[in-house]
């Protein structure tokens, strides 16, 4: 990923952009590829993407992830502009997905919900927002809090009475 | 933190900063806001809100959603803040003897604090009515458990009804209220068994009883109560407003239709010689009035004791159509917009994106009916 032109144009015909992570990384793109991301798209059109994007608030590891997502879906996305792309079929795109949320531990799932929101790239947001809920559904908050390492905050008479305000909740 | 091992290093948010100033490229042409990101291993807490709401819309469930607001201080006035903004959570189903069941995960809870006298319990959509021994009524808050008497619904009860039926045994929770509606202006119950069935109101001026003949349920839809009636021999449908005039009780004929007109008995052979019982529920969905007809497949021998149980075969759905014409219509429905119906004989509720009960009772349709 080296410093390429930004202006530089590509196989698929469409304008390549840079993204900087917050730790310097840099990731050079296609427009289509990017566009998934509602922020960068409104970027392009506005065109403020010429001395690359800067991303200060998404880590390189993250931003490494994000790209490779977006990569993969850009065929679904952006098939009018680019058809070499659309070659990963849908099931390799569900596969793909699939092993990305499976893989996602604290506290990169975190981070990426973070991305993905900052980014506004829909898919993204719904399958990590997803995998949350999947993690949460069917514990006691007790083992929510184990889960995604949380500090039980609460006063024992605090939790005493939350628990009570809806004891049916809570028999285990 | 357990960060991707490619990079080899952790990225706390100090270092990342230095990196941002020591950066010579030139400085972006967009500024780009950051969140503030906990840069602690323990970054849960500080899920912004508008992203908890975002998981919350994914647990469905009321007792997840419950549970996920006793965790910690910051998800509990997020979730706070964020449930007025989703859709409710889907329905209890609440079995006759006062236990519920929670959705989609399907566990039984006991119902907290029924007053040990309740001879009854009927869903209301968003509360419970509870009918006391002593033939009081009166409305319960299942979450909050505050609990408002109906005297003047109570004192409305054909005598009758409040002491051969009500009272009369108080062991055992009979059906023997149909459905009870509140809505803001009324409250309505429908009262009854197999041969009899009452409409018992408040609200209206003055408090009554009705008795409309073979009336099957009642709704509240658009701030007005219907009621639906079935002749079975005639094989005719009738909705009604219904109304107060001169102090007595009237019901206003919006629709009157016989199976016929709705294209009826088209799904099984007439040569079939399978007998069907049919039953109908009324239900306010969002901004439309469905009936929905469930066909029940009677065993050609049935005995009571025969062990064959009746099967649901077909479920149909009509919308009322020109309600205000006084020639309305029902129009088959081949979709319910990603909304659930529950229907039971005690309680009809649409379970949806905009539907406000909490509260629902026993049968299950299908989301689509088939």
């Amino acid at each position: 990923m080296a410093a390429a032109a930004a202006e530089a144009t590509t196989d698929g015909g469409g304008k390549m952009i840079i993204l900087i992570s917050a730790d310097g990384k840099r990731f050079e793109v296609t427009e289509a590829v990017a566009s998934q991301s509602q922020l960068i798209s409104n970027m392009i059109e506005d065109d403020c993407t010429e001395n690359g994007v800067r991303l200060p608030n998404v880590d390189g590891d993250i931003l490494t992830m994000v790209v490779d997502y977006c990569n993969m879906h850009a065929g679904d996305a952006a098939a009018a502009g680019d058809t070499m792309k659309a070659s990963s079929t849908e099931e390799e795109l569900k596969k793909f997905d699939a092993e990305l949320v499976q893989a996602l531990e604290n506290p990169v799932l975190f981070k990426l919900i973070l991305a993905a929101n900052f980014l506004n790239i829909k898919s993204l947001l719904d399958m990590t927002c997803q995998r949350v809920a999947d993690m949460m559904s069917g514990k006691t908050p007790e083992q929510m809090r184990e889960t995604f390492s949380i500090e039980n905050d609460f006063t024992p008479e605090e939790e005493a009475a939350i628990r009570q305000e809806n004891a049916w909740a809570f028999d285990d | 933190m357990h960060l991707s091992p490619q990079l080899g290093e952790t990225m706390p948010s100090k270092k990342r900063k230095v990196e941002l100033h020591a950066d010579d490229q030139p400085p972006p042409t967009q500024a780009i806001m950051a969140t503030p990101e906990p840069c602690s291993g323990r970054p849960w807490p500080d899920l912004p809100s508008e992203l908890l709401g975002l998981v919350l819309l994914r647990l469905p469930s009321h007792a997840d959603r419950v549970r996920l607001r006793s965790v910690c201080r910051p998800w509990r006035s997020s979730a706070r803040v964020e449930l007025d903004l989703l859709p409710p959570p889907l329905p209890w189903l609440l079995l006759r003897g006062g236990a519920f069941i929670t959705l989609p995960d399907g566990a039984a809870h006991r119902l907290p604090a029924v007053p040990g006298d309740a001879t009854h319990l009927a869903s209301t959509g968003s509360g419970l009515l509870i009918v006391h021994g002593d033939g009081m009524l009166s409305l319960m808050n299942p979450s909050s458990l505050a609990t408002t008497p109906l005297a003047a619904l109570a004192a409305v009860l054909p005598k009758y009804i409040r002491y051969k039926y009500l009272a009369a045994d108080r062991q055992r929770l009979v059906p023997l209220i149909n459905k009870a509606v509140v809505s803001d202006n009324f409250t309505a119950l429908l009262i009854g068994n197999r041969t009899w069935k009452v409409i018992v109101t408040i609200g209206f001026s003055p408090p009554l009883a009705h008795f409309p003949s073979s009336i099957v349920d009642i709704a509240s839809f658009q701030g007005k109560l219907y009621y639906l009636t079935s002749d079975v021999r005639k094989r005719q449908e009738e909705l009604y407003i219904f109304g107060v005039d001169n102090a007595k009780q009237i019901g206003i004929r919006c629709i009157s239709s016989t199976l016929k007109d709705i294209g009826e008995e088209s799904w099984f052979g007439p040569c079939s010689t399978e007998r069907y019982a049919t039953e109908r529920y009324l239900v306010a969905s969002n901004d439309r009035l469905l009936m929905v007809r469930r066909w029940i497949n009677l065993p050609p021998i049935y005995p009571s004791d025969s062990g064959i149980v009746k099967r649901t075969r077909r479920f149909e759905v009509f919308e009322a159509a020109d309600l205000s014409s006084g020639c309305g219509r029902w129009i088959k429905v081949d979709t319910l917009m990603g909304h659930a119906l529950f229907v039971s004989k005690g309680c009809v509720v649409a379970r949806g994106k905009l539907c406000p009960p909490k509260f629902g009772q026993k049968h299950i349709s299908p989301k689509k009916p088939t």
